[in-house]
């Protein structure tokens, strides 16, 4: 179960802050940019998946997000705790622990033969269930692990990611629409903060950072990205 | 003839969810396209080893480009053949395909 404190709000998006960088998971490049799934040109990428490698952090992340989750939403209001394939599996694992409910995993897609499963473990139906992934960008993939499980007859209510880009304002009000409130424990401003508080990058680096946070198309477009966000999809 | 799956690739962004647009297009055509099967499933794997290989991979504006370039060549590839051309020219564009999506360098590459 977890800790049981309830560290205010901005301590948590630091701390958090300061892992992910203490870890080398942040990335910035604005001369060699990323290609976001979409097609967008980024100077920033984030490996959330490297936190599973360390014990003293991941174990204060699930503290920290399981304080979230019950001061948001309540203590009370969860049947099960799902992990979206593939980074979305071990902090399902590990939250659901913290918070003491079963778990399960959703594919992308089913495997196409046998069972033909897309949903592993049981679940109930009428189910309230958190939804995990490592990240949250446009939340379009959160959209669909969440048909998935309805169309088991459970609902997800909730979704939780230990890190949500926060660059496309729509985002929270387009998972409100699919039925789920957004949970996440830091953003890219918290890096951003935290690089500028202690001198982590060269002031150029940092720069070309602040200016796609702040119009990610616009830089997209003059770094060899897309100039337009394709319709519904804003990764 | 197959043009438009890589049309869709760029006009889409060139990222993952458009090569994952492009393998969905391309297997949903072989029903109705049956003389085209073997290129169309070719076209699907190709686009689809894109999404598997970088759906949760940092890919880069010139791996993207590059990528883009394979399949703009595999697609160039099968259609020159399948429009209009022999059974056996037909066969030579499927397996040269083949060899590329695979990897295999071979004489005439």
């Amino acid at each position: 179960m977890f800790s049981n404190t309830f560290p205010d709000r901005a301590v948590i998006s630091e701390t958090v802050a300061k892992m992910l960088l203490e870890i080398n998971a942040v990335h910035f490049r604005a001369d060699q940019p990323y290609t976001f799934t979409s097609g967008l040109a980024s100077p920033v990428y984030i490996d959330c998946r490297k936190l599973i490698s360390y014990p003293r952090i991941r174990s204060a992340l699930m503290d920290f997000g399981a304080s979230v989750i019950f001061r948001n939403v309540g203590f009370e209001q969860f049947d099960a705790v799902a992990g979206g394939e593939t980074a979305g599996i071990p902090f399902a694992a590990w939250l659901a622990d913290r918070m003491g409910l079963p778990m399960q995993y959703v594919r992308k897609k089913p495997k196409g033969f046998g069972r033909d499963a897309q949903i592993e473990g049981a679940l109930a139906e009428g189910a309230r269930v958190l939804l995990v992934e490592d990240l949250t960008t446009d939340g379009g993939s959160k959209i669909k692990f969440a048909e998935a499980i309805a169309r088991t007859g459970a609902r997800v209510t909730d979704t939780f990611a230990v890190f949500y880009y926060d660059i496309f304002p729509e985002t929270p009000a387009k998972l409100l629409d699919a039925g789920m409130r957004l949970h996440y424990l830091a953003t890219w401003w918290d890096i951003l903060k935290v690089c500028k508080d202690e001198n982590r990058f060269p002031v150029e680096t940092i720069k070309e950072v602040e200016l796609f946070l702040n119009g990610p198309v616009a830089w997209s477009a003059n770094h060899g990205g897309i100039s337009e966000l394709p319709r519904a999809s804003k990764e | 003839m197959f043009e438009s799956l890589v049309k869709g690739i760029v006009e889409a962004g060139g990222g993952v969810r458009a090569y994952d647009a492009c393998a969905r297009t391309a297997r949903s055509r072989i029903a109705g396209e049956p003389d085209n099967a073997a290129a169309l499933l070719l076209i699907a794997y190709a686009a689809q080893r894109f999404v598997d290989a970088y759906d949760d991979q940092p890919l880069t504006v010139e791996t993207a480009a590059e990528e883009l370039d394979n399949i703009t060549s595999i697609v160039t590839t099968l259609d020159g053949a399948f429009k209009g051309g022999s059974a056996q020219a037909k066969l030579d564009a499927v397996n040269r395909v083949a060899r590329q999506i695979a990897g295999v360098r071979g004489s005439d590459e």
